[in-house]
């Protein structure tokens, strides 16, 4: 799951909680662009619990989607240089830590049958 | 060529800016900082781009934009040289589009490339060659080479290389070649790449198996299924024989004297790379070999720098497309000295 985009995948100073909700920004784990419809937010798990794929939904781009949208997402380009936004429907408290998982699964277009793993971590530090 | 004539030149070098993934993914650098810095390190003339990374909203190119890429590569100094673009057959998942669809998917790709003044496009063989085909009028129109990069586990005797030759030989067309990729000719697997695997697989056993099958004799799919078999049987556990696999497919060990039967169709190439030893050679890639087979091959074409090593290392890769491209000339000119 470790691999050379994991370092990166969700930038500590895109993480935030608001109003008790976790907002996370996720770059995108590979060199080029890629349509919406070929990426999967496989699993987020908070502190230990996993979270239910219907209490996430992403933006990018300026528009919403729950995860069963993405992959009819054909014309949603993920730029390389972007983050999405996952806006996670749990409640959290901001005054501790949380610890953060996420798995993103890519399927490249242009490569028949690769399933792109990518695992990345993060520490929310408690708001001050 | 007839076989008195003298070489007079070999390839000519450039870079890749996929070389340089890790500062432009880290948001380090932008577009314009890399061409910049090829310049300031003269790791050009030649530069490829990769439209679906450096391009935002590609294939639309907007004039502003070819404006400025043009006038910023004539003030530095920089030829483009090819822009690949992605045969992105499965853009929804379990789907392959059908050749029309896949050739209406491709044209404004190509005429971004001609709008930024690059000569040859890098296809993929997700494009058949019937998709192809139909694109030659517009690669006439526009007079912009074509060709499928010939990656790893494909050689140049594999099948989908074959059917694009027959197709090649029917149509005739100048504008028609391929794009040899060096990591189809290597001779090992990179240390920093052993280590990567190490550490996703935690089994040596299993790294050993699959290196020593990588080794030995048979084509990169019997390898791979070979791997499969063995490590099925030895009871390895499946996403570790699945992290494993996967190096069958990045690296395959054909000999740089194969791409001999298609010389002449060789529009572009992708000097990949990953590392070198305490001497300065590439640990995995013949660079000697690939750079004689190319010299004496008459190609005197380009050759893109294309460091990988980004696969595991966190490295900016221009030290390394120096030290790459300081192989190839002395061993080009070996190769005109002979």
């Amino acid at each position: 799951m470790e691999n050379t985009f994991s370092p990166r995948l969700l930038p500590p100073e895109e993480a935030r909680i608001a109003d008790g909700r976790l907002s996370l920004g996720v770059r995108l784990p590979w060199y080029r662009a890629l349509p919406l419809s070929v990426t999967e937010i496989a699993s987020l798990v908070i502190d230990g619990k996993q979270v239910p794929g219907e209490k996430i939904h992403l933006t990018l781009n300026g528009n919403r989607y729950s995860l069963d949208q993405l992959p009819e997402q054909v014309q949603e380009a993920w730029f390389v240089l972007d983050s999405a936004t996952l806006d996670v429907d749990v409640a959290l408290d901001a005054t501790i830590d949380h610890q953060i998982a996420l798995v993103v699964h890519l399927y490249p277009p242009y490569i028949p049958g690769l399933t792109w793993v990518t695992g990345g971590t993060l520490t929310l530090s408690a708001a001050h | 060529m007839s076989t008195n004539q003298t070489v007079q030149a070999g390839p000519k070098l450039g870079a890749t800016l996929f070389a340089f993934t890790n500062p432009y993914h880290a948001r380090r650098m932008g577009f314009e900082d890399l061409l910049r810095k090829v310049a300031e390190l003269g790791i050009g003339p030649g530069v490829e781009v990769i439209g679906f990374s450096s391009i935002r909203n590609f294939p639309t190119v907007t004039d502003e934009f070819a404006a400025r890429f043009k006038a910023l590569v004539e003030e530095l100094g920089l030829q483009p040289t090819s822009l690949a673009i992605n045969a992105d057959a499965a853009l929804r998942r379990g789907t392959r589009m059908d050749d029309e669809t896949m050739a209406r998917y491709l044209e404004p790709q190509i005429r971004a490339a001609a709008k930024l003044g690059f000569p040859v496009v890098r296809s993929q063989f997700g494009a058949t060659p019937e998709a192809t085909r139909m694109l030659v009028p517009l690669l006439e129109s526009l007079n912009i080479k074509l060709g499928p990069e010939v990656h790893a586990p494909l050689g140049p005797s594999s099948p989908p290389v074959l059917a694009y030759r027959e197709m090649y030989d029917k149509v005739n067309s100048p504008l028609l070649g391929f794009i040899p990729d060096f990591g189809t000719n290597a001779r090992d697997v990179p240390p920093g790449y052993v280590d990567l695997l190490r550490r996703k697989a935690g089994d040596e056993e299993a790294v050993q198996l699959a290196l020593s099958i990588w080794r030995g004799p048979g084509d990169a799919f019997w390898k791979r299924e070979e791997f499969n078999r063995q490590a099925a049987a030895r009871g390895t556990a499946p996403g570790t024989a699945s992290a494993l696999s996967v190096v069958f497919s990045m690296l395959t060990s054909n000999a740089p004297e194969s791409w001999a039967s298609i010389m002449s169709q060789i529009i572009h190439v992708h000097g990949k790379f990953y590392e070198f030893d305490a001497s300065g050679e590439e640990t995995a890639i013949p660079c000697r070999d690939l750079m004689r087979v190319f010299t004496k091959g008459g190609y005197q074409g380009w050759i893109s720098a294309e460091w990988e090593g980004h696969m595991y290392s966190q490295e900016d890769g221009f030290d390394q497309v120096v030290q790459f491209q300081k192989l190839c000339r002395k061993y080009i000119a070996e190769a005109l000295a002979e």
